[in-house]
């Protein structure tokens, strides 16, 4: 069943400036911002698997239908340790991919014109938003890339100097990315996701020094794909990005087409709801048009 | 043989030295005397730099954008700037004449002559509406950043106005950045997703705005979204800067029928500066440089 029906309410008659959350952390106020930065349609059967195993792959190929456009969240937590940004977003260049990726190889930019359309304005670019929030790009203390889909790394061009973090696995076995696009001399850092103390996820590595900020490992999406798990004084929240497209999927047990191991994907979708079953947690997907008012209205996935 | 070169080499080097000594000794004579020749002159006044005055183009680039602008620059050695934007041209080999074009209607109606203007020829074909915004804050933040030291010149104020598409982009980026305040003549498009339903329908022919966005994202009935946000209504929430909007109420029916609105949204808008509206009944598109009553508001503006 498809989850993806639009909330049109998301749209508001004016292009959203960033929106802003207290969070506690140790006693303290930390702000949670949350960036759209635009829209992104992929094929209904990138969205959601059609087909065992190769021929969902295919399928994606061979569908027509796209599903409506969906916001591309980009989160920043003013972290006490220095702010911390979870994915870069997307460009307003990707809203013509030919262009955009003319330097990638053809067969990637064949593959990714046929599974998503970008719509995404100048003024939603995560430099201008965080502009907007009063927050320079040079504030910026380091970047969390959950995975290397375009959508996630397109924004680097605008922190040339900001240490980037991604997982070491998602770093070797990352595929479909677009090197092309990040900007010159940035120095992407692995993280060694290593057997942790968190019950439901096998690997973890830490991101802060006072502990309450983890990469947790999310296989499935990509190989190396992992999750931000923020542990607040009163709930986790999970940057999840792409395990799921939203909450609903994950509640459902839905696969996406696009997914690389299906079976690693079921598990990690296991693993989160059993750790949202022993911990009050928000999930918040890059993708979820729910994300706002999950978070806004602690709507909790237990 | 052998013995001949080496000693006429030490005869040789032998009076190399000597050489050497007298010339080291004679320079060391005359820094001194330099020296003391240095300390009896008075410190020069300072070299005060001629002002001029430069008319031309100029490429300015930011983050890999280039944009080309027309600059009027008066000899003085500090000036406000105006930064101008031109309204909508069919073909990008005419954009740069439609930005000297617009300076120079800028700069009849102007009455300040210590401002610098720079025009912005930002191309327009091919790009969704909008998409240019990057060529226009380019222009923006070199006259912010650069313009100083690569014209010699001391800024002050910074000023941007537009006509039409040109309003519409001085209009979007105060959404974005401030400066001294903004002019826009009959900004618009205020309202795509009206004007490309009305063209999908046939009401009206086919434009390059809406065909480029609907070859992009499909008709206005699958993502009204991406033609709504491309609209200047789609930037009422903020305004950073003191704008002036001048309207003719005889403009095309369109840019009249979501006028209205456009000012509405503006006026219930807690985030925004002031913003200024000068209505002009039975003058058309370009008001503000046909009315005569336009000129005292639009020079006060600029002189605030």
């Amino acid at each position: 069943m498809n989850t993806y029906k639009q909330d049109l309410t998301a749209h508001t008659k004016v292009v959203a400036p960033p929106q802003s959350f207290d969070i506690r952390v140790g006693g303290k106020t930390v702000k949670l911002h949350a960036i759209q930065s635009g829209e992104v349609a992929v094929k209904a059967n990138f969205y959601e698997k059609k087909g065992p195993g190769p021929l969902s792959k295919l399928n994606i190929l061979l569908g027509n239908a796209y599903t409506p456009y969906l916001p591309i969240w980009v989160w920043v937590i003013e972290h006490p340790e220095g702010s911390v940004l979870i994915d870069t977003g997307e460009r307003h260049l990707a809203n013509d991919l030919n262009k955009h990726l003319a330097n990638e190889s053809w067969m990637l930019r064949f593959q990714f014109m046929h599974a998503a359309r970008f719509d995404v304005l100048r003024e939603q670019e995560v430099d201008l938003q965080l502009k907007q929030l009063g927050i320079q790009t040079a504030d910026i203390a380091k970047i969390v890339l959950t995975h290397l889909h375009l959508d996630h790394t397109d924004g680097l061009v605008h922190f040339p100097k900001t240490e980037v973090l991604v997982s070491k696995h998602e770093m070797r076995t990352a595929k479909n990315t677009m090197p092309t696009t990040y900007p010159k001399g940035l120095k992407m850092k692995g993280v060694d996701l290593k057997c942790g103390d968190f019950q439901y996820f096998n690997r973890v590595a830490p991101l802060s020094a006072s502990g309450d900020l983890w990469l947790v490992e999310t296989p499935g999406h990509t190989h190396g794909h992992a999750a931000v798990l923020w542990k607040t004084d009163e709930f986790d929240i999970i940057f999840a990005g792409d395990v799921t497209y939203d909450q609903n999927q994950l509640l459902q047990g839905t696969l996406a087409g696009v997914h690389s191991d299906f079976a690693a994907s079921r598990k990690t979708m296991r693993n989160i709801l059993a750790h949202a079953s022993k911990f009050p947690t928000l999930y918040l997907p890059s993708h979820d048009v729910n994300a706002l008012n999950n978070l806004r209205q602690r709507r909790f996935l237990s | 043989m052998s013995a001949k070169p080496i000693v006429a080499q030490e005869v040789n080097a032998s009076k190399m030295k000597s050489t050497h000594y007298s010339l080291v000794f004679m320079l060391a004579i005359a820094l001194l005397a330099s020296c003391h020749h240095d300390a009896a002159i008075q410190p020069e006044p300072p070299v005060e730099r001629v002002p001029t005055a430069f008319q031309g183009v100029k490429t300015v680039s930011l983050a890999g954008v280039s944009v080309e602008v027309v600059i009027d620059k008066p000899a003085l050695p500090k000036v406000d700037v105006l930064l101008l934007f031109h309204g909508t041209v069919m073909y990008d080999s005419l954009i740069l004449g439609a930005a000297q074009n617009t300076l120079e209607a800028f700069k009849r109606i102007t009455d300040r002559s210590d401002l610098m203007f720079v025009s912005v020829a930002y191309p327009e074909q091919n790009l969704l509406m909008g998409d240019n915004l990057l060529h226009a804050e380019a222009a923006l933040l070199w006259v912010k950043n650069a313009a100083e030291s690569e014209l010699g010149v001391e800024i002050g104020k910074i000023f941007l106005a537009g006509h039409s598409q040109g309003g519409y982009l001085a209009v979007r980026l105060n959404h974005l950045y401030e400066t001294d305040g903004v002019v826009a003549n009959a900004p618009g498009p205020l309202n795509l997703l009206y004007r490309c339903d009305l063209e999908e329908r046939g009401v009206l022919p086919s434009g390059m705005a809406c065909t480029l966005i609907r070859n992009t994202f499909g008709p206005t009935t699958t993502h009204p979204w991406a033609y709504h946000s491309r609209s200047l209504l789609a930037f009422t929430a903020i305004q950073k800067s003191p704008l002036l909007l001048v309207q003719g109420m005889n403009d095309s029916p369109i840019q009249m029928q979501n006028w209205p609105t456009f000012k509405q949204q503006l006026a219930a808008c807690t985030a925004c500066d002031s913003v200024q509206v000068l209505e002009l009944l039975q003058a058309g598109h370009g008001a503000l440089f046909e009315r005569a009553e336009a000129r005292p508001v639009y020079n006060g503006f600029l002189g605030r």
